[in-house]
């Protein structure tokens, strides 16, 4: 598509999504561009830092938000960005590089943090990332080579307090938009998935820890270039700025404001800022310092968000997904698995012992057993999950597996189930399209959305309502129809009609025998032995790790 | 003729108000301190610009054909540059005609305050001030080179081998390195360079590997938490080494560490800027009991061995007095509010100091205090005195520090 | 009448004795001079060519710790004392005074250059003459 044609497409798009919160985002930002106007350098120079620090803030909510991460190491991030930052600048080198440099840093400094941490448990992470930001500030106290002690390292004077304060404006902007781009993407739909239920993810083949780490990076990347920008607007890096305070700061600024929303967290520093004031105001009358009285003040913040389950003072939006006729994914070439000799031991428990079966396409293997022979052992090590003790699995196709307890992903819709589950079927997916949103990108969204829309009617969901205000029986076909999404060739199915009603099942079998006769290798377990009988092309039977017929 | 009188003072009267006095300006002086750091600091700066400024304006302060009143504004830097930065914007911004500061920061927010003077009072660090590159900074407080050599110049003579310690505050680098250039070509008085965690409650080691090397005589450059933590483990230890300090050792902290062991200060002997002049001890004393009268005396929180309550002699405070009726003299001399002309004049004035010595600056100094006004004191009891073994010193007296 | 006397009389003695102090001040400064200290047999190498006022005679130099104490006197008041010091740091090369202050019967001369710094202190002990003492340190 050419230039011209692309941007009509846009801006045809754009107005179709257009809502009263656009309207209100748009007009915020203008009036705000004024104010440098009507405030002298030092005022201005004062809402340049919040704004920087709100970008530092909306980059920290995609990471906590979207990602389900809760990051206490922003404010590291940022001092990193400002080391760098500082390090250019005091070179002489444009303000702009400086920036571009702190970003990459703070980049680099999210992907290990996000690289080393992203597996642990969320609490853990938080732990971790709490710790890196101690390391992070004892290193700028303790290495005075790294910004020069206390009295900082001074630079080079670059853009006016004004002229900083429309570069930060700009920038939370850019922000939240990215924001919005990437949460709507399918590496945000795939991160908000595992959030939401990571073995769910993991089963849909989201590379989960890959995902994080980026999306950690993401987060670096903006808390950098605030930091490197932050440093170029005082004039001075002062290590003093980058204690753990700040991570703790920015944290309750994205609880406060809003995670979920592009611009919760600006709204959060917008807050955090106007209570400043009240606290200051309070701290003269009882003699205590600005800087305890806003630490105090963040705390008590926190604590009532936490303890009351505040969700924040921005709630997201949801934009219906355009729709066009398009391509959507091409069809996967039939697969099959063939497993042999499968053995598999847990201290004297013996859950698979010598297990051989091979699945084709287009039949259906139900495997059926009593509570505790190993079927769905058997099932994680086919689907890869667990590795067996001896035996060989080769896997033709691509396999999928749903889990046996009910496991949808609540915050999402249907819809989103569907494309998070095909993003690997994407030709024009990657982060930086979507974060660019090119025409072609947007065509393909359009394309999938689509198509995911008439496997949903195919499956009898409903696509837009958020799947854990679904019924059971819904969510479970929900589950099917994801994995049937990510083009698997084999799909894995742990017991699917799991207290259903008869009319339930009926319609699980028909989904079933249709997968299969359209060309899917199909093994599933059941319980229900009239469901198995109505269904299924091979019956084996499993007990005490062993096939029995 | 009770009417004639009557009618005279009617007309008297109505002349009086038909002339109204021209209402006075405010020029605001910024005091920018770390008052939520250190809260002691930050007073005793802000008491001394307040009193200076409240006699200016008793007594008018014109400039050019107006007359003005000062109004002195507080500003917290929390030791933090940036902080620093941005208040200083705060007070161009306030159209301030001088900044007060006791040093956080002035690298860098000497040019953003755009020619408006900055005074130091406290922090003495090489390279802050400099008349040729940062005409608008000043400095009435010790520096840290005058203090570092002249305990050189004192302690090499007496023979000692010396135990040069310090911190790893900024503080106490800086202070190193100016010990280093001091006792450079005196290196065989030196029995270690060591460098004190100033985080460190415990510094047993540290002195001990001193009392190993043989030294009989503790340099101890750092924070006053530092100092205290030396004198503990030297004393705890039974070594009754002479220490010398900075004049951080004089700082109050010092001594309420050791309140329980009031006889492990007697003998610390620090540096610092004289406090009184060659006229004698009064205008200093005058000064203090000002001080005292209009802000209460600054408490030590400790007693001497008879029960008299120590306070502290306003040195800080004094030097920030000193700087303020230095800015209304440049004030009223350049007839004018413009930041550079005022700054231009600081050049130019002299005034009586608070301790009765002339306080100025010139186009190639603006350093209030010489090294050769550097003098020594002993403490004795938790209070201390110049010591009678150095020529400087021995000319001072005591400066009465109970209440 | 003893009472109406007292106060009189003891504010006469107080006044009497206030101009008697400054007086013996400025007796001191009439007073003539005993005979100096022995001046050193050649004029010391002063560090970073450390100028010399006209007429200074050098009674003795040695070390203290990093500064080199130059002592000697001029014949002369301690105006005249003071101008010739003054003069003379400011026509040297290199040099330049930092401060200068001059009271009734002392003065001090504040001086940087040459890689130093340090202090010329003047007092005037009797008649004519100026008793010079220099600090000389690295700066």
């Amino acid at each position: 598509m050419t230039t011209l044609p692309a941007l009509a497409a846009a801006a045809r798009e754009a107005r179709a999504a257009w809502s009263t919160r656009s309207t209100l985002a748009v007009a915020a930002f203008a009036l705000a561009g004024f104010v440098p106007l009507l405030t002298g350098d030092a005022r201005t120079a004062e809402l340049a830092d919040g704004l920087y620090l709100a970008c530092a803030a909306v980059g920290l909510a995609f990471t906590v938000g979207i990602a389900g991460l809760p990051s206490l190491a922003q404010g590291a991030f940022v001092a990193v960005g400002a080391v760098v930052g500082a390090r250019l600048l005091e070179l002489g080198a444009p303000t702009a590089v400086a920036a571009l440099a702190g970003a990459a840093a703070g980049a680099a400094a999210g992907a290990i943090v996000g690289g080393g941490f992203a597996r642990l448990p969320r609490a853990g992470f938080a732990a971790a990332t709490w710790i890196f930001a101690w390391l992070v500030s004892l290193a700028l106290q303790s290495l005075t080579w790294l910004l020069g002690g206390a009295e900082g390292t001074v630079v080079t004077a670059g853009p006016t307090p004004a002229g900083h304060y429309e570069l930060a404006l700009g920038l939370t902007a850019a922000a939240a938009l990215a924001y919005l781009a990437l949460a709507r993407s399918t590496f945000g739909l795939r991160l908000a998935a595992a959030r939401d239920r990571e073995a769910a993810a993991n089963e849909l083949g989201v590379p989960v820890h890959r995902l994080r780490t980026v999306a950690v990076a993401a987060s670096g990347a903006a808390a950098g270039v605030a930091g490197a920008l932050a440093v170029a607007l005082a004039g001075v890096a002062d290590p003093t700025r980058y204690g753990p305070y700040l991570s703790f700061k920015l944290f309750v600024v994205v609880l406060i404001g809003g995670a979920a929303a592009p611009l919760g967290a600006a709204a959060g520093v917008v807050v955090l800022g106007v209570l400043s004031v009240a606290a200051d105001a309070v701290g003269r009358l009882e003699h205590v310092a600005a800087a305890r009285s806003h630490a105090l003040l963040a705390a008590v913040m926190l604590l009532g968000v936490v303890s009351l389950g505040w969700e924040g003072l921005v709630r997201p939006a949801r934009r219906p997904r355009r729709t066009t006729a398009g391509p959507g994914p091409a069809p996967g070439a039939p697969g099959r698995l063939a497993a042999r000799s499968l053995a598999k031991r847990y201290g004297e428990l013996v859950a698979a012992d010598g297990v051989s079966l091979e699945i084709v396409p287009g039949t259906l293997t139900a495997l059926v057993g009593p509570n505790g022979s190993g079927k769905t052992t058997l099932l994680r090590m086919l689907a890869g999950r667990i590795r067996p003790d001896a035996g060989s699995i080769v896997r033709e196709g691509g396999v999928a597996r749903t889990l046996q307890a009910t496991a949808v992903f609540p915050t999402l819709t249907p819809l989103e189930h569907l494309l998070a589950a095909s993003a690997s079927r994407r030709r024009r997916g990657g982060l930086f399209r979507a974060l660019l949103a090119t025409p072609q990108a947007r065509a393909e969204d359009a394309a999938f959305a689509a198509w995911a829309r008439g496997v949903l009617v195919r499956f009898g969901v409903d696509p837009d309502t958020p799947a854990g205000e679904l019924p059971v029986s819904d969510q479970r076909v929900l589950m099917l129809a994801a994995a049937y999404a990510t083009g698997a060739a084999v799909l894995l199915v742990d017991e699917p009609a799991a207290g259903s009603s008869a009319a339930e099942r009926r319609r699980l079998a028909g989904l079933l025998r249709g997968l299969a006769d359209e060309g899917l290798a199909l093994l599933v377990v059941e319980h229900d032995l009239a469901l198995v009988r109505s269904v299924a092309d091979r019956i084996v039977a499993l007990d005490a790790g062993r096939v029995v017929t | 003729m009770r009417r004639a009188v009557l009618l005279l003072a009617l007309v008297a009267a109505a002349a009086g108000c038909g002339t109204s006095r021209p209402e006075r300006g405010t020029l605001t002086i910024v005091v920018d301190a770390p008052f939520s750091r250190t809260p002691y600091l930050g007073s005793a700066i802000e008491d001394g610009a307040r009193l200076a400024a409240s006699e200016i304006d008793a007594a008018g302060l014109h400039v050019g054909d107006r007359e003005y009143e000062l109004r002195v504004v507080t500003m917290d830097d929390a030791l933090s540059a940036a902080r620093a930065v941005a208040n200083v914007r705060s007070a161009v911004e306030r159209h301030a005609v001088a900044i007060v500061n006791e040093g956080t920061g002035v690298d860098a927010a000497w040019r953003v305050a755009r020619g408006t003077p900055i005074g130091i009072v406290f922090q003495g660090g090489r390279g802050l001030v400099d008349p040729v590159t940062r005409r608008n900074v000043f400095r009435i407080a010790p520096t840290d080179h005058g203090i570092a050599f002249r305990l050189a110049e004192y302690l090499v003579p007496k023979g000692y081998r010396v135990a040069l310690l310090h911190d790893d505050s900024d503080y106490g680098d800086a202070g190193a390195g100016e010990l280093r250039r001091a006792f450079a070509g005196n290196r065989s008085s030196v029995a270690l360079d060591e460098t004190l965690p100033a985080s460190a409650l415990d510094l047993s080691p540290q002195v001990l590997r001193a009392r190993r090397a043989h030294a009989t005589a503790l340099l101890v450059w750092g924070r006053p938490a530092t100092i205290a933590a030396v004198l503990t483990a030297a004393r705890s230890a039974g070594w009754a080494v002479p220490v010398y300090t900075p004049p951080t050792g004089a700082d109050p902290f010092v001594r309420q560490q050791l309140a329980d062991h009031p006889a492990w200060i007697d003998g610390l002997t620090f540096a610092g800027g004289r406090l009184t002049s060659e006229v004698g001890a009064a205008p200093f004393e005058t000064f203090a009991q000002k001080l005292q009268q209009a802000f209460g005396a600054e408490g030590v929180g400790v007693r001497t061995r008879t029960g008299g309550r120590v306070v502290q002699p306003p040195e800080t405070a004094m030097y920030a007095y000193d700087f303020v009726r230095l800015v209304a003299a440049a004030l009223t001399r350049a007839g004018s509010t413009d930041p550079r002309r005022v700054t231009a004049a600081l050049e130019e004035v002299t005034v009586e100091g608070a301790n009765g010595d002339e306080r100025a600056f010139n186009r190639l100094n603006h350093e209030g205090v010489v090294d050769d006004d550097v003098y020594f004191a002993r403490f004795r009891d938790m209070t201390y005195a110049p010591v009678r073994d150095d020529p400087l010193s021995a000319t001072l007296p005591a400066i009465p520090q109970t209440r | 009448m003893t009472k109406t006397l007292t106060l009189p009389l003891l504010l006469g003695l107080a006044s009497f004795g206030l101009t008697a102090c400054g007086d013996k001040e400025e007796e001191g400064l009439k007073k003539a001079c005993p005979t100096p200290a022995p001046a050193m047999k050649s004029p010391p190498t002063l560090p970073g060519k450390f100028p010399g006022a006209p007429g200074v005679v050098y009674t003795g130099i040695a070390k203290s710790g990093p500064a080199t104490v130059v002592s000697g006197y001029l014949p002369t008041a301690i105006g005249p004392a003071h101008d010739a010091y003054a003069g003379a740091i400011k026509g040297a090369s290199g040099y330049r005074v930092t401060k200068e202050e001059q009271d009734k019967a002392d003065a001090e001369v504040n001086f940087a250059g040459a890689g130093n710094s340090g202090q010329v202190k003047l007092l005037q002990t009797c008649k004519a003459r100026t008793r010079v003492t220099i600090t000389i340190r690295p700066a």
